[in-house]
């Protein structure tokens, strides 16, 4: 998984986003849980004033003897519904009074002070909270307001108090109530802003795709020998470097390629006169052993030098395509080579439907393509052997031969560079083949999209053949 | 006959020189441009230019030449062969194009074709082993002797004569015989043929009318064919 996400941008800053989100929601949430809290909190003091109040406001007091023998006697006169409010032991409400020695002047319930006993270590001078753990179970507690009432005689110390399980609380209910509610809220939100982050995200990156595609095609171009650059129009600006670098990779891949053909052609081409001067002496010198062998080689030498020019040139100049009738042009290359198969006591013959089959050809190059493989089959071919040559309506040209065909594993090689055919003993090419033919037949039909083929033919021989794109 | 050759190539100027000579032409040869200008002045048969000359292009001359109204046989002879350059030299008005290197024997066959062609109004004598064709009598003689052939035969003897040795489409004979009408069959022209085989062979002639399947037809020396 990990170059799944790894390798791709969008995965990535998804990912990234997602783990953003997750912490704002996360926060979020913490932070309406501690409103909450607090929220509960506050209430439940005011709650607790409002208690202390209601007793301290229903005391009365009085005082018998004198000096330090007076007593204060003390009576809480609460309301009916408050009296019954506190004598029910469910409600969880209690008071208590004490005077500052920790005498118990009056309580809720007699049985209180049992289950409850606020420590009063401190006496406070304001009114103070306090919080004791209940002692029937961790999940309930007593809230203690304690409220300092001023007499004479000392202070004495109201004490309310409220007793709740947690489940109780109104704080808990609310929560336990709304943080589901959040969370089932949350929970979508957190997927749609997921979706529409990677949506958003894909948009963003499209000009990276439609950049890509057209790097691709612009470096295909290049490879066939045009010229071409990734234009800087609609290309975002954090990705121009990138552009830029690769622009400069293609203008020096193509000043090398155009270098390195211009060096072959121009080789060839100088190798051209001396060759034209040694076959010109060859045809003035009297006849003599080894002329027929001579006139062989420097023959050879001439089709190498002539195909290597070829096929120098051709990568520097594309073909130029346009539709063009197939019969036509092929019968006419092959009523071109009819001369040099009658030479070779070769039948040469033609064979094409009656209507013409338009294909997508530059005509030169396809001349090239269909002489150099007639020449071949020509040259191959037996005394008094056949070559045919068909085009038919699916625009493909086949040149069938009774040569000595090809070993199926050297098929797939053929139409490389400086492929030799059958050797004879001292290595040389038993037909005098040059090598370059077919690599120029296969790149001539690589630029018309087409595709040059071989295969045995039937009864011996090869059958060549060049499909065009109609 | 006037052959100028344009070619910079000292060696390959003699070889041409000689065999031009050695067939009974009279040859003239020019290194440069200036030169060739120069000679051009005079009247020639037929010019032999090469392409990449030390003072320009073979090209630049074809172009003034044309220019000028000087419809001399013209053959480019050229280290460039590409099909490209080849019709590149021939819009510029060349008559043949002979990529280099080539062959003398081929260079001589191609500079008579082109005599041959500009045969013009005069009339031409078209020559095959032992046939002759009087272009513009219309007569044909065989080892020396007339013979009397059909209007079509020799319509068909004479388009095969002026490309001897290649192959000529079923079509061109086809137009030559029966014009644009659309009556002409394809076994109209194959009997036409036949009919010119077996007068050929009746009279003699070391020619005969080769079928080149699919294509057409072309005429072949069979005494040269045996050699």
């Amino acid at each position: 998984m990990k170059t799944a996400m790894g390798d791709s941008l969008l995965g990535g800053l998804v990912l990234r986003l997602a783990v953003v989100l997750a912490v704002v929601m996360g926060v979020v949430f913490w932070q309406i849980e501690r409103t909450l809290d607090r929220t509960g909190d506050m209430a439940q003091d005011e709650l607790l004033r409002r208690q202390a109040a209601e007793i301290v406001n229903s005391l009365s007091i009085s005082t018998s003897g004198r000096g330090k023998n007076a007593v204060n006697k003390l009576r809480v006169n609460l309301s009916p519904q408050s009296a019954a409010a506190y004598l029910e032991r469910g409600q969880g409400y209690v008071y208590y009074v004490q005077d500052s020695n920790g005498q118990m002047l009056a309580q809720s319930d007699p049985l209180a002070s049992v289950w409850v006993q606020p420590a009063l270590s401190a006496r406070p001078t304001v009114p103070t909270m306090l919080s004791t753990e209940a002692r029937d179970g961790e999940s309930s507690a007593l809230f203690l307001l304690v409220q300092p009432v001023m007499i004479p005689g000392g202070p004495l110390y109201v004490i309310v108090g409220q007793y709740r399980t947690i489940d109780d609380m109104l704080l808990q209910s609310a929560k336990s109530g709304l943080m589901p509610g959040l969370l089932m809220v949350l929970g979508p939100l957190f997927i749609v802003a997921l979706l529409a982050a990677v949506a958003l995200v894909r948009q963003g990156l499209s000009p990276l795709r439609q950049l890509a595609k057209t790097m691709g095609q612009v470096g295909k171009q290049v490879r066939m020998g045009h010229e071409g650059k990734v234009g800087m129009e609609n290309v975002p600006r954090e990705v121009r470097p990138v552009v830029n670098a690769f622009n400069e990779v293609l203008a020096d891949f193509e000043k090398s390629l155009t270098a390195q053909q211009a060096l072959t052609a121009d080789t060839a081409h100088q190798l051209k006169t001396p060759l034209a001067v040694m076959q010109a002496r060859l045809e003035q010198l009297e006849d003599f052993k080894g002329r027929k062998e001579l006139e062989r080689d420097v023959l050879r030498m001439n089709r190498l030098v002539r195909q290597l020019l070829h096929y120098a040139v051709l990568s520097q100049h594309p073909a130029s395509l346009s539709k063009q009738d197939l019969v036509a042009e092929v019968r006419d290359v092959v009523g071109g080579m009819v001369p040099l198969a009658r030479q070779a006591g070769v039948d040469l013959r033609f064979m094409a439907p009656d209507s013409p089959v338009m294909v997508d050809m530059d005509p030169l190059q396809v001349a090239e393509a269909v002489g150099n493989l007639v020449d071949n089959a020509i040259r191959h071919s037996p005394k008094k052997g056949i070559v045919e040559v068909e085009v038919d309506e699916a625009g493909t040209v086949q040149v069938r031969d009774r040569g000595p065909g090809i070993p199926v594993a050297e098929q797939a090689m053929v139409f490389t560079r400086f492929w030799q055919g059958p050797t004879n003993q001292s290595g040389e090419s038993a037909h005098g083949g040059a090598g370059l033919g077919l690599a120029v037949v296969a790149e001539i039909m690589r630029q018309h999209n087409g595709k040059a083929d071989v295969s045995a033919r039937d009864g011996g021989g090869s059958v060549f053949s060049l499909a065009f794109s109609k | 006959m006037r052959i100028l050759v344009i070619e910079d190539e000292r060696a390959l100027a003699g070889f041409i020189e000689q065999t031009l000579r050695q067939h009974g032409f009279a040859a003239s040869v020019a290194g440069t441009l200036a030169e060739a200008r120069t000679l051009l002045t005079q009247p020639f048969d037929a010019v032999i230019c090469d392409r990449r000359l030390p003072d320009g292009d073979g090209l630049d001359l074809v172009k003034e030449l044309r220019a000028a109204g000087n419809n001399v046989p013209l053959l480019m002879l050229t280290a460039l062969g590409l099909p490209k350059e080849r019709v590149t030299g021939l819009e510029a008005g060349a008559d043949d194009y002979l990529p280099k290197p080539f062959s003398l024997f081929e260079l001589l066959a191609r500079v008579k074709a082109l005599l041959r062609r500009s045969g013009g109004p005069a009339g031409l004598l078209l020559e095959l082993g032992n046939v002759q064709l009087d272009t513009l009598h219309e007569t044909v003689q065989v080892a020396g002797k007339t013979v009397a052939l059909g209007k079509r035969e020799v319509v068909l003897l004479r388009h095969l004569l002026q490309r001897a040795g290649q192959v000529v489409g079923k079509d061109v004979l086809e137009q030559a015989l029966y014009g644009d009408t659309d009556e002409k069959s394809r076994t109209a022209l194959e009997v036409a043929i036949h009919r010119l085989r077996k007068l050929l062979t009746q009279v003699e002639a070391s020619v005969t009318v080769v079928t080149v399947r699919g294509i057409g037809y072309l005429l072949e020396d069979m005494a040269a064919q045996d050699k």
